[in-house]
């Protein structure tokens, strides 16, 4: 910090010598070859760094400069091998997986990336005593009960009978039952490999990882203060046009901002949604927008006798004007949804809750009416307090108080972690918030833990055999395409039900300094280092 | 002197316990679902879930988390957090900031405090007197969220003289977070220092060290500033605990990984052992404050006796 103060007053003469218009930024560390500029990131301090162990945001951010994952995705959610760990991925009825690794990888301390070291990592994340947060994406491989621990007792067996190693470069992964996205879940960073050194002490490890990406530790992670990464020379793919990253660590977003406007930081992968309005003008066409998977809704519950009636939650979801709340509150931040699966999915289509999502308040006034109201015309909507849902949470309320005539009120509960209990009691008679990012990029992922019978999120307790027997039939598709169209079919059949009433897709809205260009976001909101360059 | 200091040594163990178990019981009762808190808004498998609640016996009734937890305090251990970051290892990094940050406030406090009260004390009702007057009263009434961000905005991303962010801890970057910190202190010295001179410079031991032709300057700077100076003593003893424990939200704005940020962060994920150590530690310190003030007071004024 202190050098770069020093460098921009030696620098600003400089530049007043050779007579250029001073910008008046605060970035000398560009003054060398462009190649030698690092990119600080900023981020929150991570809770662990083990990928079995990651699925917060901060701490993916970090695996991202460290680790390549198996598969990429392109823009439109489309799997690529491009710039990806593997070199194909194939299989013949969707239960037998060969991944082919690309030659060449090493991982940061020199050793060699095989087979191994994806079967040694995956059953390291699946094994239950290591109660790795990550380890329900393991639970599709066959063998993975076997690593569960029965009441009291050890788990049978420490390796997952699905993972064979068939040569250095290769292995096969066995599903317990068919499923056609497979290839889409191993890009997540819950499958990333880790080198032997790893398993040898994991808490030393996840003090400085290890990976086989294209930036490598300079250091060790400093709780609470930075995350300092360099160029790997060794990276067999395509080299990033930057030094190094920085990750600099922020425990509150308007800090980070200012930072951000002082010079002292160069991406901030999401603004304070406070900041939005002026950062129009303080970062001008630094600040970017891309969708996100994010995708908001009430979830109607389907074990509550007084919403049985498909009229009655037809009437709550046309009775609320998306359109103005999203203008209204969240400044563009979203975009109003009209469907249950984020735009930036493959096969995703942009309106398939028809015109039950419609604005409408008098057709909607005639379905309540029709449908024979709430007892007592009374509506709860519950929320959690600590995140910033009270504004929008009010003013559905206000809209369903103005155009259907009932009683509805916002009902907080203080915590998140509350509201999910409750949510989980499946005991709570009103409307929920509920909201979901994806794990991986498939329509699946949205259906099946949101609606599918004892999905792991379906606060409703929906269940439509007819849903269930699409889904299962798009899991076993024999290809991603027909896959795609029989999870389209059953999304067509959730219009009907109306379990949950979507209101808005999260549009990500992200800045960068003037020191850095091509910044740009990926699906999961992770920046492409390998793009980023100085400006 | 030394019966007096052993007896409030005792009394400290009772108080220790007795906070410690409020801390504790405060924390088991408003948390809900720690291991939620863990994964944010993404759902949580059973597997995990068991193995994280038997790890750290998050089912175990009150009284025996509270034994064990008292028993690890006891042989030195503080415990882990559910992340499982050793909590030492949490205080050991913290403690240097907040010390430091602490301190530092407290020093703005007493040299500028005491140097404006006693100025406003003596020129009673003079502009020097209204100014501070209405400055202290501004600071007063301003929450401490809204003059750091502000501060940080205009003096360190506008006008750039002080950094935005004091994570480095150097004592250059730990000043603008220190006059935050202690503006709101400094407005209480301020006063109640101009209140104690005022009323002492009436007082009849002046009236009669002008009698007998004492220089005025000797007459406040020994006398008036000695006998004035005890409330404020006592102020300023009890604020250095609540400059270290209170600087949650000065710590957050200014990014400063010290107590009060570690605090939050550990109430915001429901971490008892974090915050259970923090509070503890604040404990000590303002009980061992207090005592150096009321040993001090013995020191300015020697009519003071202790049994």
């Amino acid at each position: 910090m202190k050098v770069r103060r020093l460098a921009t007053w030696t620098a600003l003469p400089l530049t007043l010598a050779l007579g250029l218009a001073a910008c008046g930024s605060g970035g000398g560390s560009e003054t060398g070859g462009s190649s030698d500029v690092i990119v600080r990131q900023g981020i929150g301090d991570p809770e662990h760094l083990v990928p079995t162990n990651v699925v917060e945001s901060n701490g993916s951010d970090v695996l991202n400069a460290l680790f390549t994952p198996l598969v990429k995705f392109d823009a439109n959610g489309k799997v690529t091998f491009e710039g990806a760990a593997a070199e194909s991925i194939t299989t013949t009825d969707n239960k037998v997986w060969t991944v082919k690794l690309k030659d060449g990888f090493t991982f940061h301390n020199g050793e060699k990336v095989t087979a191994q070291n994806y079967i040694d990592a995956w059953n390291y994340g699946a094994y239950g005593p290591n109660a790795q947060i990550g380890t329900d994406f393991f639970s599709r491989i066959e063998g993975y009960e076997d690593l569960q621990a029965t009441d009291g007792g050890q788990p049978k067996a420490k390796e997952m009978s699905g993972l064979k190693k068939v040569d250095d470069l290769t292995f096969t992964v066995t599903l317990s039952k068919p499923f056609a996205e497979w290839q889409k879940v191993m890009g997540y960073q819950v499958f990333l490999p880790m080198p032997k050194a790893a398993f040898a002490d994991m808490e030393a490890y996840e003090k400085a990882p290890i990976g086989q990406g294209p930036f490598k530790m300079k250091g060790e992670w400093e709780r609470d203060k930075q995350i300092e990464t360099e160029r790997y020379d060794a990276y067999p793919l395509a080299k990033p046009k930057v030094k190094g990253v920085l990750f600099k660590i922020y425990a509150d977003y308007e800090t980070e901002y200012n930072d951000l406007l002082a010079g002292n930081l160069d991406i901030m992968t999401q603004l304070p949604s406070t900041r939005l309005a002026s950062a129009k003008t303080e970062l001008g066409d630094r600040m970017k927008t891309t969708p996100s998977s994010y995708f908001a809704w009430l979830t109607v519950p389907s074990y509550s006798a007084q919403f049985k009636n498909p009229d009655l939650r037809k009437a709550l979801s046309m009775a609320i004007d998306r359109d103005a709340i999203v203008e209204k509150i969240f400044a563009g931040a979203y975009t109003p949804a009209h469907s249950w699966v984020s735009p930036i999915v493959d096969g995703a289509r942009p309106d398939t809750c028809g015109e039950a999502c419609e604005f409408n308040p008098a057709k909607a006034k005639e379905l309540y009416e029709r449908s024979g109201g709430l007892p007592g015309n009374k509506l709860a909507i519950y929320y959690n307090a600590d995140g910033g849902h009270k504004e929008w949470v009010d003013a559905v309320a206000n809209q369903l108080r103005n155009n259907l005539g009932i009683d509805a009120t916002g009902q907080p509960v203080a915590k998140f972690a509350e509201l999910r209990q409750q949510a989980r009691a499946h005991t709570l008679e009103g409307l929920l918030r509920g909201a979901w990012s994806f794990d991986y990029p498939s329509m699946e992922n949205y259906l099946t833990p949101l609606m599918r019978t004892g999905g792991s999120s379906n606060d409703s307790q929906y269940s439509n055999p007819e849903f269930d027997r699409l889904l299962e039939e798009g899991d076993t598709a024999p290809t991603p395409e027909e896959a795609i169209k029989k999870y389209q079919a059953a999304e067509d059949l959730i219009a009907k039900d109306l379990p949950l009433i979507p209101l808005w897709f999260k549009q990500n809205i992200y800045g960068h300094s003037a020191n850095v260009k091509n910044v740009e976001l990926d699906l999961f909101t992770h920046v492409d280092l390998l793009k980023v360059e100085a400006a | 002197m030394l019966r007096f200091v052993v007896r409030r040594l005792l009394q400290m163990i009772l108080v220790f316990f007795g906070t410690t178990f409020i801390v504790y019981w405060l924390m088991f009762a408003g948390s809900t679902d720690p291991i939620q808190a863990l994964a944010g808004e993404r759902p949580i498998s059973d597997a995990v879930r068991r193995e994280l609640t038997e790890r750290y016996h998050l089912d175990d009734p009150f009284l025996v988390r509270y034994a064990n937890y008292m028993a690890n305090l006891l042989r030195g251990d503080l415990g882990k957090q559910i992340t499982g970051r050793e909590v030492s290892e949490i205080l050991a990094q913290a403690w240097p900031y907040t010390i430091k940050l602490g301190l530092l406030a407290l020093a703005i406090v007493a040299v500028f405090g005491i140097t404006a009260g006693v100025v406003a004390g003596i020129r009673r009702g003079g502009v020097f007197d209204n100014v501070t007057l209405m400055i202290t009263l501004i600071v007063i009434g301003v929450p401490t969220f809204v003059t750091g961000f502000f501060a940080q905005y205009v003096l360190g991303v506008k006008i750039k003289i002080f950094p935005v962010t004091s994570t480095d801890g150097t004592l250059h970057s730990l000043l603008l977070p220190a006059i935050i910190l202690g503006a709101l202190s400094l407005a209480t010295a301020i006063r109640l220092t101009r209140t104690s001179v005022a009323e002492n410079l009436r007082a009849d031991y002046v009236r009669t060290a002008r009698a007998k032709g004492l220089a005025g300057r000797r007459i406040v700077g020994v006398h008036v500033l000695r006998n004035s100076l005890i409330p404020v003593v006592t102020f300023l003893g009890v604020e250095l605990g609540n400059l270290m424990g209170g600087a949650i939200v000065t710590e957050t704005i200014f990014n400063v990984p010290g107590v009060g940020f570690q605090l939050r962060n550990a109430i915001r994920l429901e971490d008892g052992p974090t915050v259970v150590a923090i509070v503890s530690i604040l404990v000590i310190i303002y009980l061992l404050t207090n005592l150096v003030v009321d040993v001090l007071y013995a020191v300015l004024d020697p009519r003071i006796r202790y049994e």
